[in-house]
């Protein structure tokens, strides 16, 4: 996998070669910049974006629009000290994420990670699911290693999937994934997803009756560990 | 201040003048009767119908002239009653009347001490805002300059814990990371609470789906909850059906305060059930820690606590707690 670049913007010294440090021991490679003069010019080449609201000069919520802007692809998460509800939504009107100081540098990583599978850029183009299942991203497509033959699945089922892939080991909820790939509201009573969710596991387990792959979380939802 | 006449002296006064004017013209029209003895009595019928009339005119005029004084007193009154009843945009407080210097009498008086009371009460309100507008900013401030030297400080025991260290100083690492994101929280909370009871916190309510919110936030905790080693029970309804009128967010921020109560003090019974009763209208969270009472390694101010009740109280629910040794179960149900 290609190595992960972060642009990082932070005018404390501590805290940035703390967050540098640790970053490129998970194997980011980290550009850090002490204010957002020039950041503009380098964001095109990053992956993603950590940048702090109180710099010197133009603000983190300044810096980020413009970055944004700069390159709309390129998620960027706010690193702030400010807490304010008022603050975190001006922050989240460009921003892809907010996280509040002080932050656990697992916590920090684990954002990241997310941020960059939403993008696309941090997820493997194979993914092993269970003992048997192999996904290809860059192919889109799903293999049992058992049989060496292809798991046809159909458009939803596939989306469902994939939902799940970008979200790993959270427990989603039904009417999240109903939303997010229906896109539109989930209704009461509705028992799609609950169907095309057995049709899946009918493909993709062992054991329909006992999944590995697709874990019921009771009264709660879904999840798919990696 | 100049004084002018006042309405009710004039008015005592008019009365007097016609209580002593009345008997004096019914003394004259009495005598002027009298000595018309021999006269014809068409002469006599003419002084009583006189009198009469000048008795009827005077009558007359004296309720003419009340009725002039009372509208006049009444439509003053009126007009300061609903200047107090009204109030300006925004401030809360009613808008000053406007006063004719030229009638200071007593209801002038008064409709100038209510504009005096009113400006008193514009200025105490205005800086009264002025202190809460620093105090926020105060504790924003304050808020901020306290979470980015724990930062720092966890940079800083994030790089000792990569070198070789003795039992004791691993367990002293450890126990400064949880005290850094405690230390975190209660600022959080400490700023939350602040902002709240300032009625500054947004208050947005609106239909919500409990039983859909409670998943979500169930779904948030789960992990946490299970890598601590909770057994998870979530007894929550497929369809819902159970809508209340609160703010999604308050609601999420109770539940997360409540979950993570019990996250932090309630371990050692390392279970929590989470169910919603459509049926009693009622969200129920257990647990089976050492109770409220209970010991807890890191038990604080209760400051999340407070919060989440404040919150409840303001959304017009309440929380229902029984606690013992065994246990603790929270029934959150509307007022």
């Amino acid at each position: 996998m290609k190595t992960r670049k972060v642009l990082y913007i932070e005018d404390d010294r501590e805290i940035g070669s703390w967050v540098q440090e640790e970053l490129e021991q998970r194997g980011y490679a980290v550009t850090w910049l002490l204010t957002g003069d020039g950041a503009e010019r380098e964001v095109p080449g990053h992956d993603v974006v950590i940048l702090d609201i109180m710099l010197p000069g133009l603000d983190g919520f300044t810096v980020g629009q413009r970055l944004k802007k700069a390159a709309p692809s390129v998620p960027i998460m706010l690193l702030s000290a400010r807490t304010a509800v008022e603050d975190k939504l001006q922050g989240l009107q460009f921003a892809d994420d907010y996280v509040t100081k002080p932050f656990h540098p697992d916590e920090l990583a684990a954002r990241v990670e997310v941020l960059l599978r939403r993008s696309g850029a941090a997820m493997p183009e194979r993914l092993k699911l269970g003992q048997h299942i192999l996904v290809d991203l860059a192919d889109q497509t799903v293999l049992d290693e058992r049989s060496g033959e292809e798991v046809v699945l159909t458009g939803k089922q596939f989306q469902i999937l994939m939902y799940f892939l970008r979200h790993p080991n959270r427990i989603l909820t039904k009417e999240q994934i109903y939303e997010a790939v229906w896109g539109e509201p989930y209704l009461d009573g509705d028992k799609a997803l609950m169907v095309h969710i057995r049709h899946l596991r009918e493909k993709l387990e062992q054991d329909p009756g006992a999944p590995e792959i697709i874990e019921t979380i009771r009264g709660i939802g879904y999840r798919i560990r990696r | 201040m100049k004084r002018v006449g006042s309405p009710f002296r004039r008015y005592l006064q008019v009365h007097f003048l016609l209580a002593a004017l009345l008997p004096i013209l019914l003394l004259f029209t009495a005598v002027g009767v009298a000595p018309s003895r021999g006269h014809a009595d068409a002469e006599t019928l003419k002084h009583l119908r006189n009198t009469f009339v000048i008795v009827g005119f005077v009558v007359a005029a004296f309720i003419a002239v009340s009725w002039i004084f009372f509208y006049r007193l009444r439509k003053r009154l009126v007009r300061l009653q609903e200047a107090m009843a009204v109030s300006s945009e925004g401030s809360g407080l009613p808008k000053p009347v406007s006063v004719r210097t030229d009638r200071l009498d007593e209801i002038g008086r008064l409709e100038a001490s209510f504009n005096r009371m009113i400006r008193q009460l514009e200025d105490s309100r205005r800086r009264e805002q002025e202190e809460e507008s620093l105090r926020r900013r105060l504790i924003a401030n304050l808020s901020h300059d306290l979470r980015t030297p724990l930062t720092a400080i966890r940079g800083h025991a994030a790089r000792l814990r990569k070198e070789p260290l003795s039992p004791e100083g691993r367990g002293s690492l450890e126990a400064m990371d949880l005290t850094i994101t405690h230390a975190g929280d209660l600022i959080d909370d400490l700023l939350s609470y602040t902002l709240l009871t300032s009625g500054k916190y947004p208050y947005r309510p609106e239909p919500t789906d409990l039983v859909r919110l409670v998943r979500s936030a169930a779904a948030a905790w789960y992990p946490a909850f299970e890598s601590a080693g909770f057994r998870i029970e979530a007894e929550l309804p497929e369809e819902s059906g159970l809508v209340w009128e609160v703010d999604p967010q308050w609601m999420r921020r109770v539940l997360d305060n409540l979950f993570q109560n019990i996250h932090r003090h309630a371990r050692d019974g390392r279970y929590i059930g989470i169910a919603v009763n459509v049926e009693r209208e009622e969200l129920a969270i257990e647990d089976n820690g050492p109770g409220l009472g209970g010991p807890s390694e890191d038990r604080g101010a209760g400051i999340g606590l407070s919060i989440a009740l404040y919150m409840l109280k303001e959304m017009k629910l309440q929380a229902l707690f029984e606690s013992g040794e065994n246990g603790t179960t929270v029934r959150i149900i509307k007022i």
